[in-house]
C-alpha cells in the first residue's frame, strides 16, 4: 500500500477519542492518567511547561543534540577520568548528556510534585540524593 | 464550452482527478501500474462505489504522450463519494509525495480530455 496514513497517528487519534475527564455516576469527576491522555490533563501553565521542558530535553537525548559550546566558549574540563581498560569516562560528551539526563529527572520529579494525574515514563528512576 | 477549469473553489463533481500521486516512470514498468491501480481503486472505494480508475500510461517512444498523463482520473458513482475523496485524498501522500486532488468535469471526462 502507498497510501500514506493521514496526518494524525494513532496516538493523537487516541487522545481524541479520550475525554480528559470522565463523570461517574453520581457526579464523581475522574481525570484519566496523562500516559492515556497524551499530555497531562492539567491546566496549570507550571506542569505545562515542565512537560514542555521535559520533551524537549527528551528529544535532544534522543537526538544526540548536546549542545557543545564552540572551542574557546567552553569551561575547563574536569580532571579526565579512565576506566580500568584506559578508555576515558567523562568526555565532554557524556558530561553533557549526563547533564541532560540529570535535567530530565528533575523535570520528571517536578511534574510528579506538580501534577497528581502525571505518571513518570517507565524508565524513569528516582534520583539517589547524595549525602 | 464554459472554460473554467475545474479548480479547489469548482463546484463538486463525480469525477476526482489526482496529480503528483504517480510518475511516469512508475506506469512504465506493469507490476507497478496494476499495484498503484489496485492501491487506487482500493482506497478510493472506502468513500463509494468506483465506476472507473483511468491511470494514464506513457506512450511508445516516439508516439505523442497520452492526455492527462502522470493523472489518476477516478470516477465515482455519487457526488458525495467524489466529494468526500477529495476533501480526505488532497494533501495525503501516496508514494512518499503529496497529493493534489481536484475535480473534473463530465464533458472533459467523455471527451477524454484529462489535462
Amino acid at each position: 500500500i502507498r497510501w500514506e496514513d493521514p496526518v494524525e497517528n494513532a496516538e493523537t487519534a487516541l487522545a481524541n477519542v479520550l475525554p480528559k475527564e470522565i463523570v461517574l455516576p453520581g457526579g464523581i469527576k475522574v481525570s484519566l492518567p496523562s500516559a492515556l491522555i497524551h499530555g497531562s490533563a492539567s491546566n496549570d501553565p507550571r506542569v505545562k511547561e515542565l512537560q514542555e521542558e521535559l520533551n524537549t530535553v527528551n528529544r535532544k537525548i534522543l537526538d544526540n543534540e548536546l549542545e557543545i559550546p564552540p572551542e574557546g566558549q567552553r569551561s575547563p574540563s574536569p580532571e579526565p577520568m579512565y576506566d580500568r581498560n584506559g578508555i576515558r569516562l567523562n568526555t565532554r560528551e557524556v558530561r553533557m548528556k549526563e547533564r541532560l539526563m540529570e535535567r530530565r529527572s528533575y523535570l520528571i520529579e517536578e511534574l510528579i510534585k506538580a501534577d497528581p494525574t502525571y505518571r513518570p515514563p517507565g524508565d524513569y528512576r528516582p534520583a539517589k540524593k547524595n549525602r | 464550452g464554459g472554460g473554467v477549469s475545474p479548480g479547489l473553489a469548482a463546484p463538486a463533481m463525480r469525477i476526482i482527478t489526482m496529480t503528483e500521486a504517480v510518475t511516469p516512470e512508475e506506469l512504465a514498468n506493469d507490476e507497478e501500474y496494476a499495484d498503484i491501480l489496485e492501491d487506487m481503486r482500493e482506497e478510493c472505494g472506502k468513500f463509494g462505489t468506483v465506476q472507473q480508475v483511468l491511470i494514464p500510461r506513457p506512450a511508445a517512444p516516439g508516439q505523442p504522450p497520452p492526455s492527462g498523463l502522470g493523472k489518476v482520473v477516478v470516477a465515482f458513482e455519487e457526488i458525495s463519494a467524489a466529494s468526500s475523496a477529495r476533501n480526505v485524498l488532497n494533501g495525503r501522500k501516496f508514494g512518499g509525495r503529496v497529493v493534489v486532488c481536484t475535480f473534473l468535469s463530465e464533458e472533459a471526462f467523455a471527451a477524454g480530455q484529462l489535462d
